[in-house]
């Protein structure tokens, strides 16, 4: 058996009513939903819907239709991305991006359709990173794009802030919440979230191939179109919400995990699970601090400002060659540059990468200390 | 249609209230009229519409009474309506 701390990859420890939810979708619900009249299309019709009014009222999302289900959090920021932008529109993003919005980006970048700007974020200083954003800012920007948190270093993003300067501005706001939904709390009115994008195989605890996109302005334009089941004679793709963004069946196992997923975090309560796996990293920070042999990136592991991600490096290893002596001890991390490239300039990480810790709810602090145990042997 | 039967002073009468179906084009709004329509008390239940409508072809909600409250309800709440048949 592993000890799983790679969670910011994926949740790798499913919580068994989630298992049991996909198991009861393929056995009950083994129908395609949205597009017959007989029962079993109605029951799997109405999982659906149920999952969707969760998620409605767990991100603070305005409407049930506004939920759509994705692939996972890259397809959801790529809906966003092309379905928002066009000629001469230009974006402003944090230096901690995924690959998930800076290849879109650099994409449209390319084919000379738009541009986009890095604001610097400062770890530690939410005014100063809100004022950054505001600096990037000019006449022809439509969309500001945020991670909530960072994937490699964890840093927390003042979310709230940011998107009250682009409500102020009258700009598009969407924050990348693939770290932070089910770990932290997200309020998309509250904090003015146009587009939330969730990945819902991490802190939701459902299946691999499960994204979520809530979107409160609608969108011009859609990057697949097809069937909906519905208005069949129209060869134009339907506009109605959600159907307009999930052409073809959806997943329905994988939504009805999603939908246990939440049962699990609200059971658990979404604070208690961050401060779970928040105290196991900072835990592992301070023990850091006092192993010479040790590189440690942030600057303190603070609670909020983090996310219960941790990267680190051992004097003289390659990052890569550190993840696979842990796991010929039973250590699941993951190493190298986790698809974000910015984030390790910003960090002058970008020759070595770093070795990533995510603990999720099932982690103990013994595996931490197990974890501990290791690298001091290696 | 739908049939209930009254008993008015020792003599059975049969009513027959008429259906109406509300087409409201996708599953996911169909439901969700559904949803609102029980909440304000009006039973309600969500149906295939007719492939003979093009225009509805999708999903639709279907109503035994109140079909003018009903209507009134929808409509407040944002719901599309593609059109509304007698069932």
């Amino acid at each position: 058996m592993m000890i799983y701390l790679d969670n910011a990859a994926t949740s790798g420890i499913k919580p068994s009513r989630v298992i049991n939810s996909v198991e009861y979708a393929l056995k009950k619900h083994s129908a395609n939903p949205g597009r017959s009249g007989h029962r079993l299309s109605m029951d799997a019709a109405l999982a659906i819907y149920n999952a969707r009014q969760k998620i409605k009222e767990t991100f603070g999302a305005d409407e049930v239709e506004n939920v759509v289900f994705t692939l996972n959090c890259t397809h959801a920021l790529n809906c966003v991305i092309k379905g928002i932008l066009r000629s001469g529109d230009h974006v402003v993003l944090s230096d901690l991006e995924h690959n998930a919005v800076m290849r879109p980006l650099e994409k449209l970048k390319n084919d000379g359709t738009t541009t986009y700007t890095i604001a610097e974020t400062f770890e530690g200083d939410d005014d100063a990173t809100v004022k950054s954003f505001e600096s990037a800012i000019n006449n022809n920007t439509r969309l500001v794009i945020c991670t909530h948190a960072s994937n490699v270093f964890g840093n927390v993003q003042p979310i709230g802030k940011i998107g009250e300067l682009c409500r102020k501005r009258n700009i598009l706001f969407a924050v990348d919440a693939a770290q932070s939904a089910g770990v932290l709390p997200i309020d998309m009115q509250k904090m003015n979230i146009d587009f939330l994008c969730i990945a819902a195989h991490k802190g939701l605890y459902a299946p691999m191939g499960t994204g979520i996109l809530i979107a409160r302005k609608p969108l011009k334009s859609t990057i697949i179109e097809g069937g909906t089941g519905t208005d069949s004679f129209n060869l134009n793709q339907p506009t109605d919400m959600p159907e307009m963004l999930e052409s073809g069946t959806v997943n329905l196992p994988g939504i009805c995990g999603i939908s246990a997923g939440i049962d699990f975090i609200k059971s658990r309560g979404i604070k208690n699970i961050y401060l779970h796996e928040y105290e196991l990293c900072h835990y592992l920070f301070e023990r850091f601090m006092g192993m010479q042999n040790v590189i440690l990136y942030n600057k303190s592991f603070r609670p909020f400002e983090k996310a219960p991600v941790l990267s680190f490096n051992l004097k003289g290893f390659d990052s890569t060659e550190v993840a696979a002596r842990l796991n010929d001890y039973g250590i699941a991390v993951r190493a190298g540059f986790h698809c974000a490239p910015s984030a390790h300039n910003k960090y002058g990480t970008q020759d070595v990468g770093t070795v990533r810790v995510s603990p999720g709810i099932m982690t103990k602090k013994e595996d931490v200390n197990y974890l501990l145990k290791i690298l001091k042997k290696i | 249609m739908y049939c209930t039967t009254v008993v008015q002073e020792s003599k059975t009468v049969r009513v027959f209230m008429e259906k109406y179906i509300f087409s409201t084009g996708t599953v996911t709004y169909a439901i969700k009229a559904k949803d609102i329509l029980k909440r304000k008390g009006i039973n309600a239940y969500v149906e295939r519409s007719s492939a003979k409508d093009r225009i509805g072809c999708g999903y639709g909600v279907v109503v035994a009474s109140q079909k003018d409250v009903a209507e009134q309800i929808l409509r407040q709440y944002g719901i599309k309506i593609l059109d509304v048949k007698k069932k």
